[in-house]
């Protein structure tokens, strides 16, 4: 076995262990975990069957393996980006909106400002 | 005055010349005043509420175009009829708020935009103008399709009926574009009116003027 294989194997088994934690902290969601334990099993079986990713790439018309994975795995963080900047987005215009209710719902105004100082005054 | 005047002073650190600000615009007219502080750290919030004008605070700092946004709404809760957008830097002269004001009141507008470049009486900083105002205004004619010879003056009046159909989204300086995109997408009628601007400082740096067309640009790109 190539030690690249054993540290594959290694990081897919404890990424499997930490989804079995969360799940039972109800960290993350059942559809969450199992979309990522299919991604990790897929990890472990490519490592240790090399030739499977191999098959699988030829049968899409990719050279070898690795590279689809490559190719997949590219894909997913592209789109993985793209999400973030939506949210990040719509987080912000959230915390835009929540500042602008605060400010106007308590407004300063000269008059009232005065009228209380004189108050304090007396 | 038999209009209800808002004017709308979007204003982040301004300690030092928002006092003289107000009150300049105070003298010169019968104008309700709207200061947005915009998250400063300073005394921004206070001089401008001594100097007379209401006082919005945002608790965190939102940009310029989220503190105009927000002067919008709060003027338009106050029976705001026009409305007018001022810098807080003491870059406008306090008169102009009235040549601004003239072509709304006759009816023969619903937006003024203040320009710098109808005459020659702002001398701007040449860097400035040949490599961030004059590109801006031809970006602006390739999207939006105005031909306006001034895209990122601050100097602006509205009336209600304009301000109130304007979606502001952009929190950050991007906003003069996205108003002159809103003007130009909802068929909102508008002039120019020649404006001076006076640089005590430096307005928008270079650095900003190309966050702008940066904010643009992801803007366009994600949410078109």
């Amino acid at each position: 076995m190539l030690p690249v294989q054993i540290l594959l194997l290694a990081f897919a088994f404890f990424a499997l262990l930490r989804i079995g934690m969360q799940l039972r902290r109800k960290v993350c969601t059942r559809s969450d975990a199992f979309v990522w334990t299919v991604v990790w099993l897929g990890v472990a079986v490519v490592s240790l069957l090399p030739n499977a990713a191999t098959w699988v790439a030829n049968s899409v018309g990719v050279g070898r393996g690795s590279d689809l994975v490559l190719y997949i795995g590219a894909l997913v963080l592209f789109s993985a980006v793209f999400r973030a900047f939506a949210r990040l987005h719509e987080l912000e215009k959230t915390l835009t909106e929540l500042v602008r209710k605060q400010a106007i719902e308590h407004p300063k105004i000269p008059d009232q400002e005065e009228r209380s100082k004189s108050k304090k005054v007396l | 005055m038999e209009h209800t005047v808002w004017i709308i002073i979007p204003a982040y650190h301004e300690a030092k010349t928002i006092g003289a600000v107000v009150r300049s615009i105070r003298r010169s007219g019968e104008y309700r005043i709207v200061v947005v502080d915009d998250g400063s750290t300073d005394a921004t919030s206070r001089v401008a509420l001594r100097a007379g004008a209401h006082v919005l605070v945002h608790v965190v700092n939102r940009g310029q175009g989220a503190a105009l946004a927000t002067g919008t709404a709060y003027a338009l809760a106050h029976a705001a009829e026009y409305l007018v957008h001022f810098d807080a830097d003491g870059q406008h002269a306090a008169e102009t708020i009235n040549v601004l004001l003239e072509p709304l009141f006759k009816g023969k507008a619903e937006v003024a935009l203040g320009s710098r470049f109808l005459d020659n009486s702002t001398n701007l900083p040449p860097l400035k103008k040949w490599l961030i105002l004059k590109p801006a205004i031809l970006f602006t004619r390739l999207f939006s399709g105005m031909k306006v010879t001034d895209t990122h003056n601050g100097l602006r009046a509205l009336t209600r009926h304009a301000a109130g159909r304007m979606v502001l989204a952009h929190d950050r300086m991007a906003h003069a574009s996205e108003i002159l995109d809103e003007i130009s997408a909802k068929h909102i009628s508008y002039t120019e009116v020649p404006v001076t601007v006076t640089y005590h400082t430096r307005g928008q740096g270079f650095l900003q003027g190309c966050a702008i067309i940066k904010d643009l640009f992801l803007h366009k790109l994600f949410y078109p």
